[in-house]
């Protein structure tokens, strides 16, 4: 049973670590729809950059939807008025937000 | 003014009353009722808010005294009683069950007091030592795992078991999953002990009531559970990631505890760090509490007046729970000498199923599974479960590390 339980207990590890890479993303369209989703979703987000802040960690970027990115993205360029798409995941913590991923622009 | 104290009390009563029902429910956490009460918050405009805070404190307290019940009795834990099955259920099965919960209400009475004392020095000192205590925390936590760890006589299972569930709690918070720490910890903690009581036929001896006058804790016992819980509760109680189970594993390895120490040092803790997160509200403007957000979240900015009604509160609060708890757990010793045990255990064990089939969705389902078997393999490899409670620790590294 010692066996049996150890190998059990490492399928389930190999799955969960399998789903964060291999699960496919849902595409948001406004903030609303972050509300229903739980922390951790993978998403992608499009829309154009209203506003570009700078905290002491992450740059903020509000988009046109009302949806605000948090982004670590360090040497990019500035992308106020530009249409972007972003891969990332929901982090409600505090507030609800999108922690970015990967982030491609127009 | 007539009215305003009367709201107060009608506060902390219906606060007790819904504090009871959460604490002895393993799956309806006090931060669900306080997400539903602000979500609703249109439908109490009648109703101070301060009044409403006063609810949302006192429900937190009593449910700090109660939820050690299902814990110590059932088995069935929540994140902030899991590390109480592990001496709960040995006093259990020597028919001592209802000695273990009341000194865990000892130590949550214990509790109110210390949460009197560390008031003051919070509010003069945690803006300034705030973030320097924030530095030296992962270091700290790197410290206890490798003590818990090498402390192991098989020092490799040891290892294998401290990663495995870091590595399972690490990924538990990463994936989306509702209610993360439900199926984590009833898996880790509960189920996985359970079912071992049924595979070797466990059956606990007759469930004793004996005089409060005659449940004593050895005074060097109750020293060193102070001594632990004046160090570490006040430091578990204000920083992000680290909570009550945090500060016990602390406790319970840096200072050599029995059965009772440790019982008493969890009960206490549990009631220090929910009373401090709203001192910590007060003193640096954070929440590390989901009851603690939500009283934020009503009270914008708390007064000296607020945080003094909130303190009054925890002390009636606190007292009212101490004879609730005694009260309760004299009526679930009697149940449990009236049922047999393995169909108790059978029932307990379906209950939280459902529990978590209900509040929990298909990955988290997942998780139980994984950690059902994780706890099965640390009872039968004969390590301490102690290195289980890496599925919190080393996910609180990385948080410390990375942000």
């Amino acid at each position: 049973m010692q066996r049996m339980a150890l190998l059990i207990t490492l399928i389930g590890i190999i799955f969960l670590a399998s789903f964060i890479e291999l699960s496919t993303p849902i595409m948001i369209n406004s903030n609303k729809s972050i509300e229903n989703l739980l922390d951790n979703q993978k998403v992608y987000v499009s829309g154009i950059v209203i506003k570009e802040t700078q905290n002491t960690f992450n740059r903020v970027i509000l988009l046109n939807n009302n949806i605000a990115l948090y982004c670590s993205c360090n040497g990019l360029p500035k992308l106020i008025n530009k249409e972007i798409i972003a891969l990332g995941i929901v982090d409600t913590y505090q507030n609800s937000k999108i922690d970015v991923l990967k982030i491609k622009w127009q | 003014m007539a009215i305003e104290i009367i709201s107060f009390f009608i506060a902390i009563i219906i606060g007790c009353i819904a504090g009871t029902i959460t604490g002895l429910s393993p799956g309806i956490h006090i931060n669900l009722v306080s997400v539903i009460l602000i979500s609703q918050i249109d439908k109490f405009h009648n109703i101070p808010l301060i009044s409403l805070a006063i609810f949302i404190v006192s429900m937190s307290i009593t449910h700090t005294f109660i939820d050690f019940i299902p814990s110590i009795f059932l088995g069935a834990p929540e994140e902030d009683t899991f590390l109480s099955i592990l001496p709960g259920h040995q006093m259990l099965l020597e028919g001592k069950g209802y000695q273990a919960f009341i000194i865990t209400l000892y130590g949550s009475l214990f509790g109110i007091i210390a949460i009197l004392l560390f008031t003051p020095l919070f509010i003069i000192f945690l803006p300034t030592l705030y973030s320097y205590l924030k530095l030296i925390m992962p270091f700290l936590l790197i410290f206890i795992s490798l003590y818990i760890v090498l402390r192991a006589d098989k020092i490799l299972i040891s290892l294998i078991i401290f990663l495995l569930a870091g590595l399972l709690g690490l990924l538990t918070f990463n994936n989306p999953i509702k209610e993360p720490l439900l199926p984590l910890l009833s898996g880790l903690f509960g189920i996985s002990s359970l079912v071992i009581s049924l595979k070797f036929k466990t059956n606990p001896k007759k469930q004793k009531i004996i005089p409060l006058k005659k449940i004593r804790i050895p005074k060097l016992e109750l020293l060193k559970s102070i001594l632990a819980i004046s160090i570490f509760s006040p430091l578990c109680s204000f920083l992000p990631g680290i909570g009550s189970s945090h500060a016990a594993t602390f406790g319970s390895e840096i200072v050599n505890l029995d059965k009772k120490g440790f019982l008493f040092m969890v009960g206490a803790t549990n009631t220090i760090v929910m009373g401090l997160s709203y001192v910590t509200v007060y003193s640096i403007l954070k929440s590390r509490t989901g009851t603690a957000a939500a009283v934020q979240e009503l009270i914008k900015n708390i007064s000296q007046n607020d945080l003094i009604l909130i303190i009054l509160a925890i002390i009636i609060a606190g007292i009212a729970s101490f004879f609730i708890g005694i009260s309760l757990a004299k009526i679930v010793s009697k149940i449990m000498n009236r049922v047999s045990y393995k169909y108790l255990t059978i029932l307990i064990i379906s209950i939280v199923l459902i529990i978590n089939i209900i509040f929990t969705n298909w990955l988290g389902l997942i998780v139980l599974i994984t950690s059902i078997f994780l706890g099965i393999f640390t009872i039968l490899s004969n390590s301490r479960r102690i290195n289980l409670m890496a599925c919190l620790i080393l996910p609180a590294i990385f948080y410390y590390l990375t942000n």
